[in-house]
């Protein structure tokens, strides 16, 4: 706990986790130098995130998933079952690539524990996309609409006894269980242990055991060289993982096409229900960012982007429930990294209404001058640079775009330079002129 | 001009009650009057017509900015719901359009769907008939669907970087087994996610459209230019 916590603003407990997350607290340095390098590649993300001193240069960031690993050579499905061979691609990344900070290899995942669950919301390398690709997300309508009521009741026996016997296959028992709650007495905890028992329910218990040792066993091959990375001098963007609550009830649960019917449909009942989980996701974020000690909670959002629904419906269904998240996660000192997929160019004016230095937009396809007009000053903004130029431009294209990208959006701080997407894909000579671009050029 | 939710007694008039329902999304009405009509013993397919008027109007209030895709979606879902209700009563073809044929697909490699469905639901709303092969679609498949169901417009949908090579081998395909005329093997259209100018000039499609907006607007011009065969 950081001294005075409880009696700081939000503003005061971010900069001191900010403060703890640059001094490289735990991380066990090679030496001095990189120990500097370290709190200088953080400290320039502080600096443009808080808006009260103009960095160095802009930061230069590289959103990936599978990037890393398809340039090294490695099969999407190898990254997702070989931890080692993960782990060491992501520490030679960090090193040949020399952005300013590293993703979370993590992040990729371990196929093993999705088999055991039979795992159905996304498919991977190997189980319904080639080896060679990244895992893609398999969106369907998992809630009935006739379930909002017992989502907003109780988000977490939903999940729990209706959500993942959907959607894991592994999982099915759990739907034979009954709610939790008559264990608070004796003579009702009798019935729900022997449900326990029953034999679905213990497959399903089973399954769970043993995806959670195969985790187990894989995150503790992997952190050794989640902690090479951070020793040899590279912080990772993200700390913490949160999602619009919008997005959680489209991307997850009803599925866009359902969603956006809900509006006209059952307007009252998704206003709930995204308001349910407000607090879901900000201690989500915040439980991770805090167990990573890395303030930077990465938010990906979908379905708010221009074209899905009128500013009138933002600012009724999408909207008020993200900022609350963005709020509460700065209230427990964490710095919310919102990832803009799509375009924004109708709703800058609405993330404008943040306090100041608070919450970092990376923006997809969103107009970047506009960006920093509207936001300048506001929040930390991002990103703009278009993969497509990454994947087919030359390197002098890219160092060209790049020059232009940060004319029009680096202003005088507060800009992160991005490629506007988490790659699966990327070329070397491309990747590596817009990173030696933005380090060279981005000075202010 | 229709306004969304507002009680457009005007355009009721101009249009009839039916269109002017499907138009404001007023689904349960919509579906009342429909039903009501058929039991008066209207003609299905004058019913068919005035829903297929209420959805041109959606489109021009989707046009003027007045709906977005939630509101496509449920005037999709209006329309479908329509349609369920119309076919028994039907005789001979509910709703085939005339409008052009368009072979659709994600291409091989995505999965993704969202805004090939919404491209697919907003080019039957124009009187498209489309032929959707689905997602992961490989490129030959694209090829083998063509005889039979001789497509105005190939399009195919891409969301993510790894299933780029895979356009340009869509359009390579239909290029080296056109023995047509110049010209006259179906236009070949991309649209998607992470697709731009770059990747369109990649691909070497004829057409590529920023949203599925875009790509209705694109396959209109095409039929109206007698672009394609």
């Amino acid at each position: 706990m950081i001294e005075g916590w409880e009696n700081m603003s939000s503003d005061q407990r971010q900069e001191a986790f900010l403060a703890k997350w640059v001094s490289g607290e735990g991380i066990e340095f090679a030496g001095d130098e990189v120990k500097a390098a370290y709190a200088y590649r953080a400290g320039l993300i502080r600096d443009a995130a808080k808006l009260k001193k103009t960095p160095e240069r802009t930061p230069v960031v590289v959103l990936s998933t599978f990037a890393p690993t398809m340039l090294a050579g490695c099969p999407a499905k190898k990254a997702m079952y070989d931890p080692e061979a993960l782990g060491k691609v992501w520490v030679d990344f960090a090193r040949d690539y020399d952005a300013d900070t590293s993703g979370n290899p993590a992040l990729v995942m371990y196929g093993p524990p999705l088999e055991i669950l039979d795992y159905n919301l996304y498919k991977w390398p190997g189980h319904g996309i080639k080896e060679e690709q990244g895992y893609q997300f398999l969106e369907k309508p998992y809630m009935k609409a006739e379930d909002y009521d017992h989502f907003i009741a109780d988000p977490t026996d939903y999940w729990f006894r209706v959500w993942f016997p959907r959607t894991h296959g592994a999982l099915k028992g759990l739907a034979a269980l009954p709610p939790v709650y008559g264990t608070m007495e004796l003579p009702a905890a009798g019935p729900w242990l022997a449900t326990l028992g029953a034999p679905p329910v213990q497959e399903a218990l089973k399954a769970l055991m043993e995806a959670g040792r195969a985790s187990f066993e894989w995150i503790g091959k992997l952190l050794p060289y989640m902690g090479r990375i951070l020793s040899s001098g590279y912080p990772m963007y993200a700390g913490g993982f949160s999602k619009a609550p919008f997005d959680v009830l489209g991307d997850s649960f009803r599925g866009t096409g359902e969603l956006m019917m809900d509006l006209y449909r059952r307007p009252e009942k998704v206003l709930e229900a995204v308001d349910r989980i407000v607090p879901l996701m900000v201690g989500l974020g915040s439980g991770m960012a805090v167990a990573n000690n890395n303030p930077l909670v990465f938010i990906p959002l979908h379905k708010g982007a221009d074209g899905f629904m009128s500013n009138q419906q933002f600012e009724k269904f999408y909207w008020p429930s993200l900022r609350k998240v963005i709020v509460g996660l700065a209230e427990k000192g964490c710095v919310p990294l919102c990832f803009v997929e799509g375009g924004y160019n109708q709703r800058l004016e609405y993330l404008a209404d943040l306090p100041k230095g608070e919450c970092i937009f990376i923006f997809d396809r969103t107009d970047m001058a506009k960006a920093r007009r509207v936001l300048g000053g506001k929040s930390c903004i991002g990103g703009g640079f278009p993969v497509s130029l990454i994947m087919t431009g030359s390197p002098k294209e890219v160092e060209e775009e790049t020059k232009k990208l940060l004319d029009r959006a680096a202003g005088d701080g507060g800009y992160i330079l991005s490629i506007g997407c988490a790659m699966d894909d990327a070329r070397e000579d491309t990747l590596k002129a817009f990173i030696q671009t933005g380090k060279k050029y981005g000075k202010y | 001009m229709l306004v969304p939710g507002k009680n457009n007694n005007s355009t009721v008039l101009e249009t009839g009650e039916l269109a002017a329902l499907v138009a404001d999304l007023q689904e349960e009405e919509a579906l009342q009057c429909i039903e009501r009509r058929l039991a008066a013993g209207e003609a299905p397919a004058e019913i068919l017509r005035a829903c297929r008027e209420g959805m041109r109007l959606v489109g021009s209030m989707h046009e003027q900015g007045h709906y977005y895709i939630s509101g496509l979606i449920m005037a999709g879902e209006i329309m479908r719901l329509a349609v369920e209700l119309l076919r028994p009563v039907m005789v001979g073809k509910a709703c085939g359009g005339n409008s052009g044929r368009v072979l659709l697909g994600t291409i091989e490699g995505d999965l993704h769907d969202i805004g090939k469905n919404l491209f697919r639901d907003l080019l039957e709303c124009h009187g498209f008939t489309v032929l959707d092969l689905g997602v992961d679609v490989p490129p030959a498949d694209f090829v083998a669907a063509e005889p039979e169901f001789k497509p105005h417009v190939v399009a195919a949908s891409a969301l993510i970087t790894d299933s780029f090579p895979h356009l340009r081998e869509l359009v390579r395909l239909f290029e080296a087994g056109d023995r047509r005329p110049a010209g006259r093997r179906p236009s070949i259209l991309i649209g998607g996610g992470q697709v731009d100018e770059r990747v369109f000039r990649m691909s070497g499609a004829d057409h590529w459209g920023e949203d599925a907006f875009a790509g209705v607007h694109i396959c209109q011009r095409l039929m109206k230019k007698n672009d394609a065969p």
